[in-house]
């Protein structure tokens, strides 16, 4: 698939560079930016390039925005919680389901020594030194990472380096999807919905 | 459960063919190198999402084109399910059942199940332990879910303990706490997996011992033991605990599940040692037909088998034993000989269809 053009060889190199694009993609998304009017890539370029200049990043909870002028120091939020997250599109995630108002924490990855990637590489100190220093203010951390070997290796980390402090170290449940049947769940997940089971109560 | 049709697209030798198979004994022949085999390796690919002989998906791509496809109609419990293998050079390989693409491809493993007998299984006997466990564990994983998770969880914790442990060699520095968890993790799996492997074993013992019988007539005894360091210590956890001191002096993990092997014995001789090759050949056929007949008892679905040049490395008379263990079993089976006359033959007595290549 190498083309004459140096020019459209490197669009397509410099495109398949990012997660999940093939070359096929890279080259159909490079042939359809040639074909549009020159704006479209003026646009990609010049906000690609403010994107990496201007994007701040909060130095408490470590989530992207335009200004050190975090969401998280506004006095709305429930200082109570702390609910720690892989990645910046997780606090969206857990945002928009309307049902917490707590602080976040964006740890910018996870623990997986095979991909390089080791406790120091994450905010996990940080996390630390957010819990200790509120003088028990945080009263509860919710891990909300990924139900993967990764996540519960990062989860059951931090819960470890949070012994002894006074403070409740929960995680996200597991189980059925709502709106999904039971047949239809894979074993590992209806095993675990069966383990971590929740009381019923009728009030 | 069987295979009704199948469709290949630049897959190894073959630009475009369709084959139907009938469900019991599908004879393929034809000479050396006009792709028996290939063909074989593709229906195995269907079941197995990769080849029995290539290590590159790119070898399996048919000269100077750059993609290939199989397209296989499989007949299970009266259902007729779609599963297309598709790879394109720097693309990832893609597994489809029913149109409906794998997100994990290690989902689709056991749902056709296959068993391939080939004629270089006895190095299944002759060489190191790394290719018994990975037959036995090929075996189990397709009838048994819960187990190939925890392989394939118990080698990622393996590959990371390992990571940190060499770094430690490196840098002088390692976060116990991460040990920690790796160690468990890594514990509890092993517990699992080695429970497995030792009920498995158990449990073909008696299907291989009269497969043997059968198939040698002879008064010899087959027997497989489940290796493991496990067993001079208690449990795994004190046996993995008490390594950790090497572990770190080494750089890697020194004792686990991933050390296991299985030995064969005649008459509680090892075979590796002692056996002559026909005894050999003999044993690595009644391992995998024993290994056969215990699936069908215990499953519903039951497994193709494929037998690949084998007619060659057997005489006369074991052959056509083994035809008739074969026929018992009531299977789909693949065969491929190169001897036309001979195949013909030899099948005579057996409703077969030929493929000729
Ligand atoms: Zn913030």
């Amino acid at each position: 698939m190498e083309f004459d053009s140096k020019l459209i060889n490197d669009a397509v190199a410099s495109f398949s560079k990012l997660p999940s694009i093939g070359k096929k993609t890279a080259l159909r998304l490079v042939l359809h930016i040639l074909k549009q009017e020159n704006s479209l890539a003026e646009d990609l370029a010049s906000s690609l390039v403010k994107l990496k200049e201007g994007v701040k990043y909060c130095t408490t909870c470590h989530m992207a925005g335009d200004s050190e002028d975090c969401f998280c120091k506004s006095s709305y939020l429930d200082p109570s919680i702390i609910c720690v997250v892989e990645d910046i599109q997780d606090v969206i995630a857990i945002k928009n389901t309307g049902h917490y108002s707590g602080f976040f924490h964006v740890l910018g990855g996870i623990i997986s020594p095979i991909n390089g990637i080791g406790p120091d590489d994450l905010k996990i100190s940080s996390l630390l030194r957010r819990v200790k220093e509120s003088g028990s203010e945080i009263k509860e951390v919710i891990m909300a990472l990924p139900a993967t070997m990764e996540g519960d290796t990062t989860t059951f980390y931090i819960a470890k380096k949070l012994q002894g402090v006074d403070v409740k170290v929960s995680s996200i449940a597991r189980g059925v999807p709502v709106g999904s049947e039971l047949e239809y769940t894979d074993e590992i997940t209806l095993g675990r919905s069966i383990m971590n089971r929740v009381n019923y109560s009728v009030q | 459960m069987h295979l009704k049709k199948l469709k290949l697209i630049n897959f190894k030798n073959y630009k475009e063919r369709q084959f139907e198979f009938s469900d019991k004994i599908n004879a393929i022949i034809g000479l050396n190198g006009v792709g028996k085999t290939n063909l074989v390796d593709a229906i195995h690919y269907l079941c197995l999402t990769k080849s029995f002989f290539s290590n590159t998906e790119i070898e399996n791509i048919n000269y100077s084109e750059s993609l290939f496809s199989i397209k296989g109609n499989f007949v299970k419990e009266e259902k007729e399910n779609a599963v297309i293998c598709s790879y394109q050079k720097s693309e990832k390989k893609i597994v489809q059942l029913d149109r409906k693409p794998y997100k994990k491809i290690s989902d689709h493993i056991g749902q056709f199940p296959l068993v391939f007998i080939s004629p270089n299984d006895t190095d299944l006997i002759r060489q190191g332990g790394t290719l018994r466990r990975r037959f036995f564990d090929n075996i189990i994983s397709q009838q048994n879910k819960p187990y190939f998770e925890a392989l394939i969880e118990y080698q990622k914790v393996l590959k990371n303990r390992n990571t940190i442990l060499k770094n430690h060699l490196i840098i002088r520095k390692i976060d116990f706490d991460l040990l920690k968890i790796y160690t468990d993790q890594l514990i509890e799996k092993a517990e699992k997996i080695s429970k497995e492997r030792k009920g498995y074993v158990e449990k073909i013992q008696n299907q291989v011992k009269d497969t043997y019988l059968n198939f040698t007539s002879t008064e010899e005894q087959p027997n497989i033991e489940y290796e493991t360091k496990k067993g001079s210590f208690g449990s795994w956890k004190e046996l993995i605990n008490a390594s950790q001191e090497k572990d770190l002096h080494t750089g890697r993990s020194n004792v686990g599940i991933h050390k296991d092997d299985f030995t064969f014995f005649l008459n509680q001789k090892e075979i590796k040692k002692f056996g002559s090759q026909g005894q050999q050949k003999s044993f690595i056929i009644a391992l995998k037909l024993g290994v056969l007949q215990h699936w069908i008892m215990s499953n519903t679905t039951k497994p193709i088998l494929i037998l690949d040049d084998i007619f060659d490395r057997l005489d006369d008379t074991r052959i056509s034993k083994l035809l008739i263990l074969i026929e018992k079993l009531s299977l789909q089976v693949f065969l491929t000989d190169a001897r036309v006359e001979r195949t013909k033959h030899i099948l005579k007595p057996i409703n077969a269809n030929f493929i000729e290549l």
